[in-house]
């Protein structure tokens, strides 16, 4: 009976917790899937979230009276139910203790940061192997001078405890963002890719690697018990007999006005994991690698058309939507699940909006410099902020602009402005500067992975890509420069970008930077931009 | 004459008290004179001020340098020793900012004083400035990745001068900036 009693504590704790504590909405900032903000709850130092919401990070739960049984990555959890607001909710800080992630409180914040724990990264007879204690998404690149590959596991941190036996062309580093393997090459690999299936375990050949053709990541899912491989550019073999593994159907549940969810039933067979491009924003491809796709348009209003085209490396399902949309994937068992977000749009026209348009630094803050320090950032930001300001002004929006002179603005009150106002959207204008490297070119940056933040993003900067004249590094999570992100994109309680239009010191980007050319239009492509986010009248891409 | 036999107990209970807390400190000190380092409890094994001046080759510390990889930056770090009464992590420090070459030229931290494993950095006046976002990235990267070797550091908080710093251009000073490791 003794015995009994004691095995119940740590339930009636929770349940107590749950019950009688105070249960307060919080955010989980969720390794490489990005924040989430419904129902999940701060009751003292745990964090409860919904069933539906661990879903999304591939994990399945089962429950039975009390207790919840989580599925995740291959193993079992088993923790006391809680209920808050009559919704079922499990324990998150003690799943991620069982499984050996790592999670905290941001000071003063009611959000969670969880990480994986890097468990080891070793070399052995060839094989580079990571294994970490959560999944997450691996970002492989190629860099030469010297030749390596670079793989990137966001979400991830090493530890005290971490095992690391690597040679001396092979390191593991601490990132503000995760993880980051560096494996030199002899020669520099013929293979980029991302993968899009998340996993726990991750092995490199390094013999394939060196001999530069035959380069390839492979993923292991074990969840699934599949196997999959980051695309190569090298033919996938013919398969014998010649019959391909068929995906599919595709299907689509949940559709409501803010959400739908798209499932895509994978085959056994498949070696390779699909990979998800958006050529378009409003359409969304999936390469099956060394399989075809078969399946009709599902019944509902997302889904404008669906179209499959053969490649080299396998069938590609193009799926074009009724408007541009944010997408979050995750896998479970042998699905593929593909969450679109819809954004806010109100009547989808620009006219009406409230955009606050922020010119980044001022004053005595002056932002980055040329490097003869006669150019000043704040000098750049606030003719280019100003004609924004013009263009959407005519085309009927609100603008609000946080500085319309030389003058220093908190950084906090800034976004504050945007908030204070309910705007609807809030883009912020700035040039970088990199004294380490000699980079050109632009990209915009969205909060950590904030689906509907990165589609703006990539509304945006790629018509700013089409008429800049620099080269373009695309969108990225302001989560790479620094773990909390930007300031002002932090703050703000709305769909948020912050543009980086080029490089001060590099000779190239300032003088293009410095004419009214460049500068009108860039001013005219941030509000086609716009427009392309918005559906404005179902703005045309070249 | 009650009184006075009071009084008479209570030196007593003195004296008592002072051999006592002698005897404590005298098997301290013992304990620690001839217990081998190995099973001396660490904080104990640590002088908390020397007299003696440290030998150049005791203290050594890592000293990173930013390299461009792409559009990100990457780190390298070479061993380098502390010169003779110079504080290792202020020494760390200044060499990353001249090694970088982010920072203005003159720039330099001035203190690091650690408290609950809470580095308050204290920089001179050239330090306050704001940069693009690349630059700085790499430079509070760079300070992270520095402190991050000193176990006794979990957090940084930055200062010019003795006041603190809301900002280097677009990221939040104002809260604990956790360490790399």
């Amino acid at each position: 009976m003794k015995r009994l009693l004691l095995c119940l504590i740590p339930w009636m704790v929770i349940g107590t917790a749950a019950a009688g504590g105070d249960p307060r909405p919080a955010t989980v900032s969720f390794t490489h899937f990005g924040s989430a903000r419904d129902l999940v709850w701060r009751v003292d130092e745990e964090c409860f979230v919904a069933p539906s919401v661990a879903l999304r990070w591939g994990w399945k739960t089962s429950l039975a009276g009390e207790t919840a049984s989580v599925a995740v990555d291959g193993r079992r959890v088993d923790v006391p139910l809680a209920r808050i607001e009559k919704t079922p909710a499990l324990p998150l800080r003690q799943i991620l203790e069982r499984l050996g992630g790592d999670s905290a409180w941001r000071t003063g914040k009611d959000t969670l940061d969880v990480w994986g724990i890097v468990k080891s990264a070793t070399i052995d007879g060839g094989t580079f192997t990571l294994e970490a204690s959560l999944a997450t998404k691996p970002k492989v690149t190629r860099a030469e001078d010297p030749a390596r590959v670079v793989i990137d596991l966001p979400g991830l941190k090493l530890d005290a405890k971490t095992s690391i036996a690597l040679g001396p062309r092979a390191k593991v580093e601490q990132r503000p963002d995760g993880v980051r393997m560096i494996l030199e090459t002899d020669e520099t690999p013929a293979m980029v890719g991302i993968a899009q299936q998340p996993a726990r375990v991750f092995t490199y050949d390094l013999r394939k690697g060196f001999s530069g053709d035959l380069a390839t990541v492979e993923t292991s899912d074990p969840a699934s018990g599949a196997a999959s491989e980051i695309s190569t550019t090298t033919p996938p073999e013919t398969p014998d007999p010649p019959q391909l593994p068929v995906a599919g159907p595709l299907t689509l549940a949940n559709e409501t006005k803010a959400s739908a969810l798209l499932g895509i039933k994978l085959p056994t067979g498949l070696k390779e994991a699909p990979t998800v491009t958006r050529p378009e924003p409003a359409v969304i491809e999936v390469l099956f690698p060394g399989a075809t796709f078969q399946g009709d348009k599902p019944e509902g209003s997302t889904i404008e058309s669906l179209e499959v085209r053969p490649t080299e490396q396998g069938s590609v399902l193009s799926i074009r939507l009724a408007r541009p949309m944010g997408i979050e994937i995750a896998t479970v068992s042998s699905e593929m699940q593909i969450r679109l977000l819809k954004p806010e749009v109100g009547n989808g026209k620009l006219a009406g909006k409230v955009i606050v348009v922020d010119a980044g630094h001022g004053g005595s803050d002056t932002g980055a410099r040329s490097p003869d320090k006669k150019v000043a950032e704040k000098d750049l930001t606030l003719p280019i902020a100003q004609k924004l300001a013009q263009r959407l002004a005519a085309q009927g929006a609100t603008v609000i602009m946080t500085r319309k002179t030389d003058v220093a603005v908190e950084l906090h009150s800034r976004p504050e402005v945007a908030n204070r106002n309910k705007a609807d959207l809030f883009l912020s204008v700035h040039i970088n500067s990199n004294t380490t490297g000699k980079t050109s070119g632009g990209m915009t940056f969205y909060h950590m992975q904030d689906p509907i933040c990165a589609l703006l993003a990539e509304c945006v900067q790629r018509e700013i890509a089409k008429v800049s004249g620099l080269p373009n590094y695309g969108i990225r999570s302001d989560r790479s420069l620094y773990q909390s992100g930007l300031a002002v994109l932090r703050g703000a309680k709305m769909p948020a970008i912050l543009m980086e239009l080029g490089f001060i010191n590099h000779p190239t980007d300032r003088k293009r930077m410095l004419t009214d050319d460049f500068q009108n239009a860039v001013a005219d492509a941030v509000v086609q931009g716009l427009k392309v986010y918005l559906g404005d009248g179902k703005a045309k891409e070249e | 004459m009650a009184k006075r036999k009071k009084s008479k107990s209570q030196d007593k209970s003195v004296w008592a008290l002072l051999l006592l807390g002698l005897g404590i400190v005298g098997a301290l000190a013992a304990y620690v004179k001839f217990t081998p380092a190995d099973r001396v409890p660490e904080p104990m094994r640590r002088p908390a001020v020397s007299s003696q001046k440290p030998t150049p080759a005791a203290v050594q510390v890592w000293v990173f340098t930013p390299h461009a990889e792409g559009i990100d930056i990457g780190f390298d770090r070479t061993h380098m020793p502390v010169p003779e009464g110079v504080d290792p992590k202020v020494y760390a420090a200044n060499e990353f900012l001249s090694k970088s070459k982010i920072a203005p030229e003159g720039a330099r931290l001035v203190s690091a004083q650690v408290i609950e494993g809470e580095a308050q950095l204290h920089f001179n006046r050239a330090f306050d400035t704001t940069y693009g976002s690349t630059d700085e990235s790499a430079l509070i990267q760079g300070l992270q990745h520095t402190f991050g070797q000193f176990p006794d550091i979990q957090n940084l908080r930055f200062y010019v001068e003795d006041t603190p710093m809301s900002t280097t251009g677009n990221i939040d000073l104002s809260e604990p900036v956790p360490v790399l490791r």
